[in-house]
């Protein structure tokens, strides 16, 4: 099984591992990020960064959680990794300098959540556009809040 | 797609004089939205009806056009006619064929009753029942 190995080449690295769907899952300090993600290349071929996300927990301390997961061309696994960022110091080391792939994943996971990615130069808004207040993905974006970019027409 | 079954064999709107797609808004008379559309989306929206000629009209194709459809969040516009104005609705999630088919007359009877813009008021109406 590739949890064991996987937990024993993490050792000491993760507070808190489990199986999620047969896809394992640490649980890491945000600054570990890199470290986990260069010993997980090295060791075992995960080479693809095949997301960057995260969940807001609001209500819930520390608010968001980072989520990345990560895929061993080699192994055909994936894992997932886990690290847990405050709101008021929203701020996690980037992974650009290991996966080029980063650099759009943080952009998107930037605009999205606010979380400002330590090392990523370029954190434009993809999706969004000039001007847009807010991020649309955390919890407390009002539902019904428009920001309209054209102006609306007034009825006759 | 649901525009792609209106138009071709089996439901066919040449047979009511709607036809010929053009693929440039200075051509054409008829602004048919189909789908959603974003905030972002508008602005093409907006410049592609500024860019018609008089007359013109706007069909909004679809929930989505209608209203916003089921998306109601940051991204989607709440309806096209919020930013340009329109003519005829179709509702449905896709609406049927037969649905465009009417609304495709409607809107023909309604601009054949219509003052035209261009034309004398007596040329228009030569005869009033």
């Amino acid at each position: 099984m590739l949890q064991p190995t996987l937990e024993s080449t993490l050792a000491g690295r993760y507070s808190l591992a489990w199986t999620s769907f047969g896809m394992p899952v640490f649980e890491i300090e945000r600054g570990q990020l890199a470290q986990v993600a260069t010993l997980l290349r090295d060791a075992h071929g995960f080479e693809l960064l095949l997301d960057v996300t995260a969940v807001d927990r609001i209500g819930q301390q520390p608010r968001f959680e980072l989520v990345v997961h990560l895929f061993s061309p080699a192994l055909r696994q994936r894992v997932r990794l886990k690290a847990v960022v405050p709101e008021d110091d929203a701020v996690v080391p980037t992974l650009t300098t290991l996966y080029g792939s980063a650099r759009f994943l943080e952009r998107e996971a930037h605009e999205m959540f606010g979380i400002r990615f330590e090392g990523n130069a370029d954190l434009r808004p993809i999706l969004l556009y000039e001007g847009f207040v807010g991020h649309p993905l955390r919890k407390d974006y009002p539902m019904e809040r428009e920001q309209p970019i054209v102006e609306y027409r007034t009825q006759p | 797609m649901e525009f792609m079954s209106v138009s071709s064999t089996l439901y066919d709107t040449d047979r009511f004089g709607a036809a010929l797609p053009r693929f440039t808004p200075r051509q054409s008379d008829l602004l048919m939205v189909v789908g959603t559309v974003s905030h972002k989306q508008a602005q093409v929206i907006k410049t592609v009806y500024d860019q018609m000629c008089e007359p013109k009209w706007v069909m909004a194709f679809g929930a989505c056009a209608v209203s916003g459809g089921f998306y109601r969040n940051y991204a989607v516009l709440q309806g096209v006619d919020k930013v340009i104005p329109v003519d005829i609705y179709v509702p449905g999630c896709p609406p049927r064929p037969e649905m465009v088919i009417d609304a495709i007359m409607m809107l023909q009877d309604r601009i054949a009753g219509d003052h035209h813009p261009i034309l004398p008021f007596e040329a228009q109406n030569p005869e009033r029942r």
